[in-house]
């Protein structure tokens, strides 16, 4: 099914249970029932299906429905619970200490949901326009082999050229930018600004050298371009996993207080059902 | 310019068959009957049946009970026994996967797949020893120079249960898998010890071209065992009686166009600008030709072009079964003799191509005169609709309703990369992917905690062809390979390897062209390598993608993508494809 067609889809059935689940509310209430415990139980087994898509990526040698279809689900779902929650809680912030502790998680969790889906969305085309693909796990050994290579270069100008120019640039404007990962933010946000002030440095640093030098300069600043793009794969590569090392383990703890949540709702609300 | 290292030319039979081959061989198997009177004046002098005889033939001796061919295998070779019999097991009868030395595993139940989780090797390639042990004092044998080969313990208890058929000496067999590329169609063993001229391909080409005796010999098997076959499964001869079939074939001609080894020069190939390498595949049909014949694709893949400018614009490929020039010959039948169109489009084949030509004076005489009209084709077009923008794609499509047409870039990206030869090619849209390597993790999980594929590969657009077994429409991996272990699942069709009897010689590695065989080094359950007894290095084994085949939902990689960005797909099936390519 064509992309756009499926998300007009499950747009349209989002909103029609939406409405319907609403409306069942607003009847059950006006039956003079407790309303908190139906939205309750509604929401507890949708945040419940929710939780469940964590264990279907892990056991993936079950047919169990493929990963992306859960994931639609998982997406549309997540819609479904912030109307529900905002329903159980009755569109107000709750008072009680463990209610408003089970809210703000709630909310950190709904945030890092859409935090990830728009970065799983905005991300990868990013990656893909950039080039080479890298693994993200190798990045740091391939980052440490520039280094090698950068600093070996340095030696080697300063043995050939007999001057120290570019091995003092090198330590005064390229070895921190060489021992690891940087500029995380910038290339997050799409800003060049760190890589076209470095090249600015050597632009200005090559007024003061001799042909030879230079021909060191330029290995150098081909060797600070491509530590740029692993920085760049690098931060784009971290964004994408990191929001998933808030999402999931807070959903942990989430369900873990809704259920003391449950505990203390039916030992000390007798009567009521 | 700089003079690199000189050296000489390479040049035909650099490489014979068998280097130990000497003259009184060669004299053994030309005094033999096939070979004794055939005119030598028809080979060259740089060409001589005495030289073909020297550099594409070797003696092979199999002892009682050893399989010479196996069903199922890609085979390059023929045989001709010198003294002993052969026995050919009859189809439909056939020896087990276990006969055959070939893995038989079931799928997993629902326990055994979810147990994997927890009971998988932490280390990498972990393999139970005894279980080579088993196989070798089984099945398996070491021939002539340290060849493995697989042979039966109990010759007349197979005599007994299947239905066989003795080859006496003299005979050619297996000349018609090495011809055509096909997969064997039985299995064949030695009855007793035997003598074999076994001839590779190149060498039964060059015969067969120059000896009339011998082509005449050769298409007859053809045409009385596959050729009627093949006629039979193309849908404009469904509705045909036996007598205009048998008329049909009598007819057909049988060409070949390509390199039998194309996969041997596949990294040049693609190292050559774009001219140079559509000029590599021959020209099976030139647009503007007569069209004088129905092509049929009997095996490998073809090119769709028509020339723009100076160079040729791809519009298609074709695979096995496909037609080509059937709108053209319908067209010119429909209208009369006055309007008489041209090919509209060239055809070049893409490594190698086996075409049967019906002659057009056939198909206007005993196929279009009874056809249905809802089979006739629509007139011959020879430029598509150019659609480039997606917008406008999408709005085209919308509009005519038509199938979603795969860009021209694209096309010549998986054409020229042979990408099409793939039945489960795994594509990656990585506009979508995250990089999360679900994929890789899923296929770890379900082969002992190894991927048996890497999530790299060439890319073009936004698209990577990921580095995983593509289980090709005709497998060069398969070609060559000593002991079978490399073979087709009978059930599923996925190419497979049976990691008992795999001897760890790489041939298969060697030949896959898309580098999507990988050699490992395996340990035992302690972690530490299993080595040769002898030599103490370590046994190597090949590993690929066996697309799942034991496990109860399939392909894990497609499975476990929660982005949407992994598909594989069968490159044959074009309007799948191209409505994936075009999904947004």
């Amino acid at each position: 099914m064509n992309i756009t067609v499926r998300r007009r889809l499950n747009v349209a059935i989002t909103v029609m249970v939406g409405a319907t689940l609403v409306l069942a509310f607003a009847v059950y209430d006006a039956s003079l029932y407790q309303e908190p415990f139906f939205t309750g139980w509604v929401l507890l087994a949708v945040m419940g299906f929710l939780a469940l898509f964590n264990l279907r990526k892990k056991i993936t040698v079950l047919p169990l429905g493929s990963a992306s279809t859960w994931a639609q689900l998982h997406i549309y779902a997540g819609w479904l619970v912030i109307l529900l929650f905002a329903e159980h809680i009755g569109w107000r912030l709750p008072d009680g200490g463990l209610e408003f502790t089970i809210t703000v998680l709630f909310a950190i969790i709904v945030v890092s949901g859409i935090v990830g889906l728009m970065l799983s969305r905005i991300l990868p085309p990013r990656l893909t326009r950039r080039g080479e693909e890298v693994i993200f796990e190798r990045i740091p050994a391939f980052i440490a082999e520039l280094r090698n290579e950068a600093e070996d270069l340095v030696l080697e100008s300063a043995q050939e050229t007999r001057s120290s120019t570019i091995s003092d640039f090198y330590l005064r404007h390229l070895s921190g930018f060489f021992s690891g990962p940087r500029n995380h933010l910038h290339h997050l946000f799409a800003s060049r600004r760190p890589e076209f002030r470095l090249m600015n440095d050597i632009d200005n640093l090559q007024r003061y050298l001799n042909s030879r030098e230079n021909e060191y300069a330029d290995r150098l600043r081909h060797l600070v371009n491509k530590k740029d793009d692993l920085d760049f794969y690098y931060a784009l590569s971290l964004a994408l996993k990191a929001w998933l090392l808030v999402h999931v383990p807070l959903t942990y703890s989430l369900l873990i207080l809704v259920v003391l949540h449950l505990v203390v709702v039916y030992a000390f609300g007798g009567g009521m059902s | 310019m700089a003079t690199g290292v000189a050296i000489q030319r390479p040049v035909r039979w650099d490489n014979p068959f068998s280097p130990d081959m000497s003259e009184s061989e060669v004299d053994k198997i030309i005094g033999l009957d096939m070979f004794r009177d055939m005119d030598t004046s028809k080979f060259s002098e740089t060409v001589s049946l005495r030289d073909i005889i020297r550099n594409d033939t070797r003696i092979r001796h199999y002892k009682k009970g050893d399989i010479i061919v196996r069903t199922g295998d890609y085979g390059t070779t023929a045989f001709l026994s010198i003294t002993g019999h052969v026995r050919v097991i009859i189809p439909p009868s056939k020896l087990s996967n276990s006969q055959l030395g070939r893995s038989s595993v079931p799928k997993k139940g629902f326990l055994a797949a979810l147990g994997q989780l927890w009971r998988n090797p932490k280390l990498p390639e972990v393999r139970d020893p005894t279980r080579y042990a088993a196989g070798r004092d089984t099945s398996t044998r070491t021939g002539e120079g340290n060849e493995t080969l697989t042979f039966l313990r109990d010759v007349p208890a197979i005599l007994e249960e299947f239905n066989t058929h003795r080859i006496n000496p003299g005979v050619l067999f297996g000349e018609i898998a090495a011809l055509t590329r096909a997969a064997r169609t039985t299995t064949i063993f030695a009855e007793d010890d035997v003598e074999l001229v076994e001839i590779r391909r190149q060498g039964i080409r060059d015969i067969r071209q120059r000896v009339d005796s011998f082509r005449e010999n050769v298409d007859r098997l053809y045409r009385e065992n596959s050729l009627k076959n093949n006629l039979m499964e193309t849908p404009l001869f469904h509705d045909l009686d036996d007598g205009v079939l048998d008329k049909i074939a009598a007819a057909t001609l049988f060409e070949t166009y390509g390199d039998f080894e194309w996969h041997t020069s596949y990294n040049r190939y693609l190292e050559s600008p774009h001219h140079e390498r559509l000029a590599m595949e021959p020209i099976i049909v030139h647009e503007g030709d007569y069209p004088d014949g129905l092509l049929i694709l009997a095996s490998g893949s073809a090119r769709v072009s028509y020339r723009v400018n100076h160079g040729d614009k791809t519009i298609r490929y074709i695979g096995t079964g496909a037609l080509f020039g059937f709108e053209e010959i319908a067209q010119n039948w429909l209208e009369g003799k006055d309007r008489i169109i041209s090919m509209q489009h060239t055809l070049r084949a893409v490594g190698y191509t086996d075409i049967l030509r019906v002659p057009t004076s056939i198909i206007e005489t005993h196929v279009l005169p009874n056809l249905p009209k809802s089979m006739f084709p629509p007139p011959a077009e020879r430029r598509p609709v150019e659609v480039s923008h997606p917008y406008e794609k999408r709005r085209k499509y919308k509009k005519a309703g038509a199938i979603p047409k795969i860009d021209t870039e694209t096309l010549e990206m998986l054409v020229e990369h042979r990408f099409i030869m793939g039945t489960s090619t795994m594509l990656i849209d990585l506009d979508r992917c995250v990089r999360c390597d679900a994929c890789v993790e899923a296929c770890a999980k379900g082969h002992n905690n190894n991927p048996r594929f890497i999530r790299h590969g060439r890319t073009f657009e936004h698209y990577m062809v990921a580095n995983a077994c593509m289980h090709c429409v005709d497998p060069v991996c398969m070609i060559g390979c000593p002991t079978g272990a490399i073979h087709r699942n009978t059930e599923g069709g996925q190419v497979m390897i049976n990691d008992d009897t795999c001897i760890g010689c790489a041939t298969c590695a060697t030949n896959c062209p898309y580098d999507n065989i990988r050699m490992v080094e395996v340990r035992d359950q302690h972690g530490g390598f299993i080595v040769d007894e002898d030599t103490k290095k370590p046994i190597v084994k090949a590993t690929k993608c066996d697309l799942c085949f034991d496990q109860p939902g399939g392909p894990a990689c497609q499975r476990a993508c929660p982005h949407d960005a992994l598909q594989r797909f069968d490159m044959q099936d074009r309007p799948t494809l191209a409505g994936w390519l075009n999904r947004r």
